[in-house]
């Protein structure tokens, strides 16, 4: 009679768990699919592996070795355990059961309690660095959610390991501790207070751990712990393709009301998939320059803010509740205070809802990103802050007409001249009078060429980047290659216009730049400037460039292998060596520019701290080298104090934007007599003989 | 085909501004032989009629509201829609200043018509009144016809002659209803750059990191104050905390076309020139002969500035004196 009654009620709970639970994960379904559709490319095998290596290899959680390893434990421990806890129900109705895998059992029997209590141990580890350690990622957010996460997780471990013991004492047995070496303890212990007591304790710690486990089942999809049912599908959906490459707007679909994403529910499906994968782990903010110099832009609070205004959204238009059970929720800290309200009142159309830009996301936050994409390498669930932000600036810029001054003039600038400063475009030729050794040629004053010179706005216009042009057109000239540039024909790449969500300006200059190439046959490009490297590689294709796309140090390295050039003067120099965002995570190349420098005679390469993936940001990119910097520390700044902290006497670079910063930075920390900021090819040029 | 042509008369420090008499002088011309209406806003305003009278203009509103003794958009705007149906005007003028900007457009789209704004020439051609406007900093001209609704334009200061056309003016006193303001100024408080604003100023001292110090700007004060300029400076010396930032010229500071600009200790970033090398005399004061300044510089010395900018202060008293 009693067990009947047990069974009942494991039933009705478990039945209702289930219920809410499916409910809760379906809402939450349906409000991505209130995003965009996009055409899904297959590309099975490199999602497969993006699963593999993310998922089951858990790859960038091992960026922190210690939290990489405690995620280890859970996530395989989770899967473990799923299997004893169906035998752990089943005990409850039938006394004494056991899975019938014959001999094989104890060693089932030892994994069990091995894992139950290594996730112990890792929730405790867990609770340490939350609490008592107080990782500085970990206390971003601050809620009682995360509290529950450990709390529920060190219950059920526990309850685990206590109803397996007390089913020994119940049963009469003696602990065994080969195969039940932790539960096998509580045996011991209790074994004095006979069967009775023990069949008594034995359904307590039974129903605790089947309440956890249903209560912390309804409690993922109304949490972080929602990236345990979200993140492999997001690692499986994102685009695949080169890292950072931002979407196509097609300007001719008529239907189009709005550019950009004004409303959550204009981002892609895909896009608001990332929301609730987000983990809460802060790793992202941790890195973000803009978050570690003071600004309001934090990339897993934008993540997560746009989640809970996606779920306030989603529960107003397809008037499901998204926090349950409603006694709970109406109540509790569970749900952020709007949607308490509406889950409490179920009607939605009374409640005005806040503005995604304006009243979530502040304007201010989304010109603060430099697009570094260093919150994207380092999120273990492969969310992209970089391309939403984008999308709302897009927004702002050409729906709204939204944008600091600055940028409006930048944007005039190129409009007219094609150049940042509004400078004469036909002054964009001049920098090779300014030097009487090299010799440049345009594509018009000779028959063929190999390479087409990019020199860019900086490397144009900008005095200190000519300098960088004129030491690789040196390169170029004793390595005997054959190249040419567009002279005043060059217009700008367009890159920071695309970066700063004028994507008008951008396919402008992207559909004449490509005129210009194919004019001129082009099928090679070099430049000195990894953002144009960037677009032209990896942007540009889709708009019908076919051309093979180098970085400068990409060829002064081939070219060193080849013997075209030698570095033969020592350069004695201490160089802190400063990875620029384009060339390094989206372009992964590290190796190169070191290469090149440990050629070079004398140079002692310096390894900053933050240094190849990890990187910090000069702070320039993403429109951000045109916008005045008022919020926090200056971001150069601080990059420049990292390297300084290795008292260099040169910092090296790659990039006309980075060495403005940089040489910037030096100036506000008194340094620049003692530290000179250079570029690779400088530094080449200075090495080679004559 | 006379036409109704009401102007928003804007007064500064207790004077009507000069692009109020501009904007008069083109309603009469355009008006056809119709009506001229100004309207006149504050407490005080009645003391005005006299001198906008003496302009053309047949009638004057005159709102006294205390309410509009401050500018505020919220209050501007609805007053003016007001009286723009009080007096059924079909065509509204007011000078391209700041409050033009803010309020010109709003009040237009209220009434579901466009602007014309910034125009530099207003003329009629067969019954049509013709709008000059300049696009691309000026490097082309653009003319824009209104082809329905009412004609909403801004005029640019200073490019109207003026003709006077003394009439006797009929006074209308006209009390707005103002609701629901969200903004009220309780204060207006001055930023003092120092004597001569820099956008305006015909001459700019500026300084860079080679000013070393806040003293350091002591030179070029006196300098500028014996050219009656402006002194500006560079983002590095702004940065190092040697002045205000309110003073950082270039690329995202403040860009100006001063007849003189003397740069010294500047280097001459482009960030800094985006701001400033469209100056039609540039003068670099720089101890390092390399520096890029001097390359846009159309007058360079070189050498330390705290010993150059003394001399040019003294000879510039002495020339000053005997002119
Ligand atoms: C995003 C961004 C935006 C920027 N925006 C701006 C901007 O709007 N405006 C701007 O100005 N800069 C701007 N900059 C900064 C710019 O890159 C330069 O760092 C800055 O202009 C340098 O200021 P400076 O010439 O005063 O200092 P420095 O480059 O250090 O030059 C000081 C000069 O003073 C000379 N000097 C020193 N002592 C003396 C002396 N006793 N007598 C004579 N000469 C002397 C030196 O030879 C040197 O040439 C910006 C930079 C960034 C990254
Ligand atoms: S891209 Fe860089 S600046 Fe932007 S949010 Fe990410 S880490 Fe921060
Ligand atoms: S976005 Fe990614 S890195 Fe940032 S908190 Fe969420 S899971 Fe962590």
């Amino acid at each position: 009679m009693l067990l009947l009654l047990n069974f009942l009620a494991f039933l009705a709970v478990t039945g209702y768990a289930v219920y809410l639970f499916v409910q809760l994960v379906y809402s939450r379904y349906l409000f991505v699919k209130l995003g965009k559709k996009v055409d899904f490319e297959p590309n099975l095998k490199e999602r497969i592996n993006a699963v593999l290596v993310n998922v089951f290899g858990q790859r960038k959680l091992f960026k922190d070795k210690k939290s990489g390893l405690m995620h280890l434990v859970l996530f395989y421990g989770f899967f473990i355990i799923q299997v004893g806890l169906v035998e752990i129900i089943i005990k409850g109705f039938i006394r004494g059961y056991e899975f019938p895998f014959g001999g094989a059992y104890k060693y089932f029997s030892l994994l069990q309690e091995w894992t139950v209590f290594l996730m112990l141990c890792a929730m405790v580890y867990a609770f340490y660095r939350r609490y008592i350690e107080k990782l500085k990622r970990l206390q971003l957010k601050r809620d009682a959610k995360a509290a529950f996460v450990i709390i529920a997780l060190i219950t059920l471990t526990i309850a685990i390991l206590l109803t397996l013991g007390f089913e020994k004492v119940m049963l009469g047995q003696n602990p065994d501790f080969s195969h039940a070496p932790f539960s096998g303890v509580i045996t011991a212990a209790f074994s004095g207070i006979g069967k009775a007591a023990g069949t008594a304790l034995f359904y307590l710690f039974w129903w605790l751990h089947l309440l956890t486990v249903l209560s912390f089942m309804v409690f993922v999809p109304q949490s972080k712990q929602a990236h345990e049912l979200f993140a492999m599908f997001n690692i499986f959906f994102k685009k695949v393709g080169p890292v950072g490459k931002l979407r196509k707007i097609d300007f001719e679909d008529d239907g189009v009301e709005e550019f950009g994403v004004g409303k959550i529910e204009n981002f892609t499906r895909q896009q608001l998939i990332d929301l609730y994968a987000c983990a809460e782990c802060g790793r992202c903010t941790n890195m973000c320059p803009a978050s570690v110099t003071g600004k309001t832009l934090s990339p897993m609070h934008l993540i997560v803010k746009m989640r809970d205004h996606l779920t306030e959204t989603g529960a107003s238009i397809t008037s499901r509740s998204p926090w349950m059970p409603s006694f709970v929720s109406g109540t509790s800290a569970l749900a952020p205070s709007l949607t308490a309200g509406l889950a409490a009142q179920e009607t939605a159309s009374t409640v005005e809802m806040p503005n995604l830009i304006g009243d979530v996301i502040t304007e201010e936050e989304l010109w603060a990103c430099t697009t570094c994409r260093n919150c994207e390498d380092q999120c273990p669930v492969a969310n992209e802050h970089v391309d939403k932000i984008i999308d709302l600036r897009r927004y702002l810029v050409m729906t709204e007409g939204s944008m600091p001054n600055e940028a409006t003039r930048y944007f005039q600038n190129i409009e007219r001249q094609s150049n940042p400063w509004g400078i004469n475009r036909k002054e964009r030729i001049k920098w090779r009078e300014e030097r009487d050794d090299i010799n440049v040629p345009t594509v018009n004053e000779v028959k063929e060429f190999e390479y087409l010179f990019w020199v860019g706005s900086m490397g144009s216009f900008d005095k200190r980047s000519q300098k960088i042009v004129q030491s690789f057109a040196k390169i170029m000239n004793t390595a005997g290659i054959s190249f040419a540039i567009l002279g005043n024909e060059e217009r700008n790449s367009g890159d920071t216009a695309r970066r700063m969500g004028n994507e008008f300006l951008f396919q402008q200059l992207c559909h004449d730049n490509i005129a210009n190439f194919q004019a001129y046959g082009v099928r090679k490009i070099v430049t000195i400037d990894p953002h144009a490297y960037n677009t032209f590689k990896h942007e540009y294709p889709e708009f019908g460039l076919e051309a093979e796309v180098y970085h400068h140090t990409e060829l002064i390295w081939k070219w060193i292998q080849e013997g075209r050039i030698k570095p033969v003067k020592e350069v004695n120099e201490a160089i802190a060596y400063h990875d620029s965002c384009y060339l390094g995570r989206y372009n992964n190349i590290y190796d190169i520019p070191r290469q090149i420098l440990k050629s070079v005679p004398g140079v002692k390469i310096l390894e900053m701290e933050r240094n190849k993936e990890n990187a910090m940001c000069c702070g320039a990119g993403g429109g951000r080298m045109w916008i005045e910097e008022t919020q926090g520390k200056r971001i150069n700044v601080e990059r420049v104090e990292q390297a300084l902290d290795l008292s260099p006497t040169m910092i090296g670079s790659n990039c006309p934007y980075c060495l403005t910063m940089l040489t910037d930075g030096t100036k506000a920390k008194e340094a620049e007599d003692q530290v000179r900021t250079r570029d690779i090819a400088e530094i080449v040029e200075s090495s080679l003989a004559g | 085909m006379s036409k109704k042509v009401l102007v928003f008369v804007e007064s500064k420090d207790g004077k009507l501004r000069n692009v109020s008499f501009e904007a008069l002088t083109v309603a009469k011309q355009l008006a056809g032989g119709g009506e001229v209406i100004a309207a006149l806003f504050g407490t005080g305003a009645t003391e005005f009629v006299q001198e906008v009278s003496q302009y053309g203009s047949n009638k004057v509103y005159v709102l006294e509201d205390e309410v509009l003794v401050t500018y505020t958009t919220d209050g501007y705007t609805q007053a003016l829609c007001q009286v723009i149906e009080d007096v059924q005007a079909e065509v509204i003028l007011m000078g391209h200043t700041a409050i033009g900007k803010d309020v010109a457009p709003r009040v237009a789209a209220r009434f579901g018509a466009g602007l014309a704004s910034d125009c530099i020439g207003a003329d009629l051609e067969n019954g049509d009144i013709v709008f000059t406007r300049p696009i691309y900093a000026g490097k082309a001209f653009q003319k824009k016809v209104f082809n329905q609704g009412k004609v909403f334009a801004t005029l640019r200061p200073n490019n109207f002659e003026l003709k006077e056309n003394p009439v006797q003016a009929e006074v209308v006193s006209f009390q707005p209803v103002i609701k629901d303001l969200r903004t009220i100024v309780k204060e207006i408080v001055r930023k003092t750059t120092g004597g001569v604003d820099l956008s305006e100023a015909k001459v700019i001292i500026s300084g860079g990191r080679g000013v070393k110090s806040k003293d350091g700007f002591q030179p070029l004060q006196e300098l500028a104050e014996v050219l009656g300029g402006a002194v500006g400076a560079s983002r590095g010396a702004c940065d190092a905390d040697f002045c205000d930032y309110a003073l950082q010229i270039g690329q995202t500071g403040k860009v100006v076309t001063p007849d003189l600009y003397i740069a010294c200790g500047i280097s001459g970033a482009i960030q800094h020139l985006a701001g400033m090398s469209n100056s039609k005399v540039i003068v670099a004061i720089n101890k390092d002969p390399e520096a890029p300044i001097f390359q846009v510089a159309d007058y360079g010395i070189v050498g330390d500035l705290f010993e150059v900018v003394p001399l040019l202060t003294e000879e510039f008293k002495k020339v000053l004196v005997l002119s």
